[in-house]
């Protein structure tokens, strides 16, 4: 008896840790809301989100956000191109060609990538890719949307890689088996059965890279130049951008409470909590599918 | 029972760790100063902190940059005692300071000489303000214009937290501004590396962050005749267009040893490490 008490005690006290982080998302997410709510009437939501402009400091200010979101994305899938077949590759040979010396060197040097921080991804960015890019295509200036995008496939490739990896290997032996006896050789076999079979599983990993891509920060502050434009023509990587949290990290410090400019970044803020907690969404989805079949 | 043993030990291990702690920081009694602000500052800051903590052990200054914007907004929030920075108070903060009933005095404790900067290997080496302005404003995009070589110019800028930002802003764009394509960087260093790398950069830092090896200083003129290098003597003589103020903001009621600190920026020595920093000392 007195042992089943005790039991429910520390269950109970186990749920209130676990409820804690959902009270916890619950909490910010409430606070971004309240911060950035007067951004709607004193802005106005369609010239914050579609107006060009972002000029916080200019009189009068502009807080158009366009420029913002567009170099977000533009730096994203210029990530997601270099970095999804990459990984793919990658988690192919680690899971169904490498033995297993192989694989144990593989596995934790693509995972040492992703415990290096972005600082000094940037650094070695600012430094290394920033004057080979602005040599190679001949450019004014090497800190563009592409060399942000290049460095945060590096960045995405353990995310992509693991979680990939994890859903070639949750596709049941028998479907090799199968496919090895029809005759298919090994190649074919990974590429049109385990592949597909795990195709679920591979988009949830890439939807986890775009997140890991459209959050960082440090790397794209520091090579991508942080001008606030929409490239001409749009889809001109050579050009240099300017994020959503580079822009978050770069102007918050310094705003006075509660002006135009504090609740405008927090707008920002919502909507890129916005963004990545549908993206989440979707990875949740995904991965959620592939545990059916 | 054996548990028990082990949880009450564990206990007096904390309770004796905790009192040994608290007796080393009650005993002694060290003063803390935190300062933040400027950029352009944090070198100066840095070194006066560090030539004042080994004159007084007993005071703990802890300096840090982030922009004179986030210097006085934190010195507003009440989470440092002194705001560096490198251009006055905007109304806006001042609005802000009076609603909470800070007393707050800027002390200038330099004088700077904000310098236009290219790169090296760039053939030009005067402007005029006119020029600068438009280049910024976008109307000069290449070299060419300006009796260089045929390449576009690359615009680099501070962030908005900067008040090397604002004071660039004001002598020279006068409300202009600074084209949406330029970029921009979060510290006078950051700039100055940008434009070692690029033959094509040009961009403005405080004097101090000048490293001839690295960067080359352009001289400016006013009038279109009269041109000058950024120095201490042009800057003091006002001739040299682009000077200004360096501040540290106090509190007026600060604690003592706050203002003693602020006493040694003042004295001569503290003039001294302007002058070795590069800055100039204000004349008195």
């Amino acid at each position: 008896m007195d042992k089943q008490k005790k039991e429910k005690h520390i269950e109970h006290l186990i749920k209130v840790f676990a409820f804690s982080s959902i009270i916890i998302v619950f909490l910010i997410f409430l606070f971004l809301f309240i911060e950035a709510g007067p951004t709607l009437t004193r802005i106005g939501l369609q010239d914050f989100l579609f107006s060009k402009s972002w000029r916080p400091t200019s009189s009068p200010e502009r807080f158009g956000i366009i420029s913002l979101i567009f170099g977000t994305i533009m730096v994203t899938i210029g990530a997601i191109m270099f970095a999804v077949p990459l990984s793919l590759f990658c988690a192919i040979y680690i899971s169904e060609f490498a033995g297993e010396n192989t694989k144990s060197i593989i596995k934790p040097t693509i995972e040492v990538l992703a415990g290096i921080p972005s600082v000094v991804y940037g650094f070695f960015g600012l430094v290394i890719i920033v004057p080979i890019v602005k040599a190679t295509f001949v450019i004014s200036t090497g800190e563009t949307a592409l060399t942000g995008a290049f460095l945060l496939a590096i960045m995405a490739l353990p995310t992509i890689t693991t979680v990939a990896e994890d859903a070639l290997n949750s596709v049941p032996k028998h479907y090799r088996e199968a496919a090895l006896a029809l005759g298919a050789t090994e190649v074919e076999t990974a590429f049109t059965v385990v592949l597909p079979a795990a195709s679920s599983g591979i988009a949830a990993a890439v939807i986890l890279g775009i997140g890991r891509a459209i959050g960082e920060t440090m790397t794209v502050l520091m090579v991508t130049g942080g001008s606030a434009i929409i490239p001409s023509p749009f889809y001109n990587v050579l050009s240099p951008v300017r994020t959503m949290t580079a822009t978050l990290a770069a102007e918050m410090g310094e705003t006075v409470v509660g002006s135009s400019h504090y609740t405008a970044l927090f707008g920002v803020g919502v909507v890129l909590f916005v963004i990545t907690f549908v993206v989440n969404m979707i990875a949740t989805y995904f991965a959620k599918t592939m545990r059916c079949d | 029972m054996k548990k028990k043993k082990k949880l009450l030990s564990a206990v007096c291990l904390i309770v004796s760790l905790s009192i040994f702690f608290s007796g080393c920081t009650g005993g002694q009694q060290t003063k803390t100063i935190a300062i933040r602000g400027s950029d352009t500052v944090l070198p100066l800051a840095q070194s006066l902190s560090e030539k004042y903590m080994q004159k007084e052990t007993s005071i703990d200054i802890s300096v840090s940059g982030g922009g004179s914007g986030v210097g006085i907004a934190s010195f507003i929030g009440g989470e440092c005692d002194i705001a560096d920075a490198s251009r006055d108070i905007k109304d806006k903060e001042k609005i802000k300071l009076e609603e909470k009933g800070i007393k707050y005095e800027p002390v200038p404790i330099a004088i700077d000489a904000m310098a236009i900067v290219v790169n090296k290997n760039n053939p030009l080496t005067k402007l005029t303000v006119k020029q600068v302005k438009d280049i910024y404003s976008g109307e000069i995009k290449n070299w060419k214009e300006l009796g260089g070589q045929d390449l576009e110019i690359v615009l680099y800028e501070r962030e908005s937290s900067s008040g090397t930002f604002e004071v660039f802003k004001k002598l020279i764009m006068e409300g202009t501004d600074v084209v949406a394509t330029s970029l921009s960087k979060p510290s006078n260093g950051a700039i100055v590396s940008a434009i070692e790398q690029n033959p094509q950069a040009i961009g403005y830092v405080g004097l101090a962050y000048v490293d001839a090896e690295k960067v080359k200083p352009l001289d400016i003129s006013k009038d279109g005749t009269n041109y000058y290098t950024p120095t201490e003597e042009n800057a003091l003589s006002k001739n040299y267009a682009l000077w200004r103020y360096l501040y540290m903001i106090t509190k007026e009621d600060a604690p003592e040893h706050v203002k003693s600190f602020i006493n040694f920026v003042k004295s001569e020595e503290g003039k001294a490490i302007v002058k070795s920093i590069g800055y100039i000392a204000p004349q008195a």
